[in-house]
């Protein structure tokens, strides 16, 4: 197999995309863009609002310490931490938008969104903070740890807001789950760890 | 395919669509997903169309977006992709005109690629980019370019090798 039979076999191997009728790409592509602005609308006015909430926070602290003079929003850095929740996703429609495509015969899925707010040290290529999902004692998926930074990076803005797909096992009959979800950013801010009780979908 | 209107935006997803799912197919390895990938490319460009149509080759930049994408799903489902070994289209469902079960085994291999492998491997020898280009899109060096397509090629000949020679001698 020379290069030119790589060349060869990889076309081939497009092609079978051919085969795939799809209904409706256009519609569906406008839909995910509505949708991608929707939320980095929302991102942005978490982040917007976290702001206004620090700034109204410095605002009330120097009035109290310089009570009589003007009252001045002391340019301050952010603080780094961040503000971590995890819930099941319950409403149908948003469910099946988190739901992998295909992740095998007789598999249940829980869709789980989790979302950090707040500051993080910058990381190198990649998100300021890595998720890690584990089904205690049978599986996990994401990143553990935290994301590779370099010592002293500056701190950026966190608004992650994302669906996380749980997949239970064909064989396993249970109705309930605990899955432990762990977001973490590099220092100072580290590992925030939640448990969630999940409630598994009944097959079908 | 200039101006930057939503309908030249249409036009080219119409027109675009079936050689851009041909790439998303191999960068995925299954259709489901490639679909995905594809609609999640256009999703992000759209908001920049006036842009990129004003590109020589809009392609380029989507190709870029589509290998970013692929980049960060594999990063962020990694544990969960590297146990998938089914291969779609196998056996009875692969089309037979195209050498099927020779062509699965190479699917399987290029699944399986490491992804820095797997990606210089279709750029390099299906989208027939130079290293240098195939560096630029992949944001490493022409060096690593050369190693990462290099082992990716041996690791889909050792794998499709047997079978491939059996097959080209019963022809």
């Amino acid at each position: 197999m020379n290069d030119d039979d790589v060349s060869c076999a990889l076309d081939l191997l497009a092609r079978r995309a051919d085969h795939r009728a799809v209904m409706d790409r256009l519609g569906a592509v406008h839909r995910r863009a509505r949708r991608r602005a929707r939320v980095r609308a929302a991102g942005v006015a978490t982040g917007v609002t976290l702001l206004v909430a620090a700034a109204g926070t410095l605002v009330t602290l120097d009035s109290g310490a310089l009570r009589g003079s003007e009252p001045a929003v002391v340019p301050t850095l952010p603080v780094p931490g961040l503000r971590v929740s995890v819930e099941q996703v319950t409403d149908p429609a948003v469910a099946t938008a988190g739901l992998s495509r295909y992740e095998g015969t007789g598999t249940r899925q829980v869709v789980l969104r989790v979302r950090a707010d707040g500051f993080a040290p910058e990381a190198e290529g990649s998100s300021p903070v890595a998720i890690y999902v584990e089904r205690a004692g049978k599986e996990s998926s994401g990143t553990p740890g935290a994301p590779p930074c370099e010592p002293g990076a500056a701190l950026v803005p966190v608004a992650f807001d994302e669906l996380v797909t749980v997949v239970v096992g064909g064989a396993e009959t249970q109705a309930t789950d605990e899955v432990v979800v762990s977001v973490t950013a590099c220092d100072p801010v580290g590992a925030q760890t939640r448990t969630v009780t999940v409630t598994v979908p009944p097959g079908g | 395919m200039r101006g930057g209107a939503v309908e030249d935006f249409d036009a080219y997803v119409r027109a675009s669509g079936p050689r851009l799912a041909r790439l998303a197919f191999l960068l995925t390895g299954d259709h489901d997903t490639a679909e995905d990938l594809l609609q999640t490319a256009y999703a992000k460009v759209l908001p920049r169309w006036r842009q990129v149509s004003a590109y020589e080759d809009p392609d380029a930049y989507l190709r870029r977006v589509m290998v970013n994408t692929r980049t960060s799903w594999w990063r962020r489902h990694r544990g969960r992709e590297s146990l998938r070994s089914e291969v779609p289209d196998a056996g009875g469902g692969a089309d037979p005109a195209d050498g099927g079960a020779a062509l699965d085994e190479v699917l399987r291999a290029l699944r399986a690629l490491p992804r820095r492998q797997q990606v210089a491997v279709v750029l390099r020898h299906y989208c027939d980019l130079s290293e240098a280009e195939t560096a630029a899109v992949m944001g490493i060096s022409v060096g690593g370019v050369k190693s990462q397509a290099s082992k990716g090629v041996a690791a889909l000949r050792a794998a499709a090798g047997p079978r491939a020679t059996n097959e080209e001698a019963a022809r």
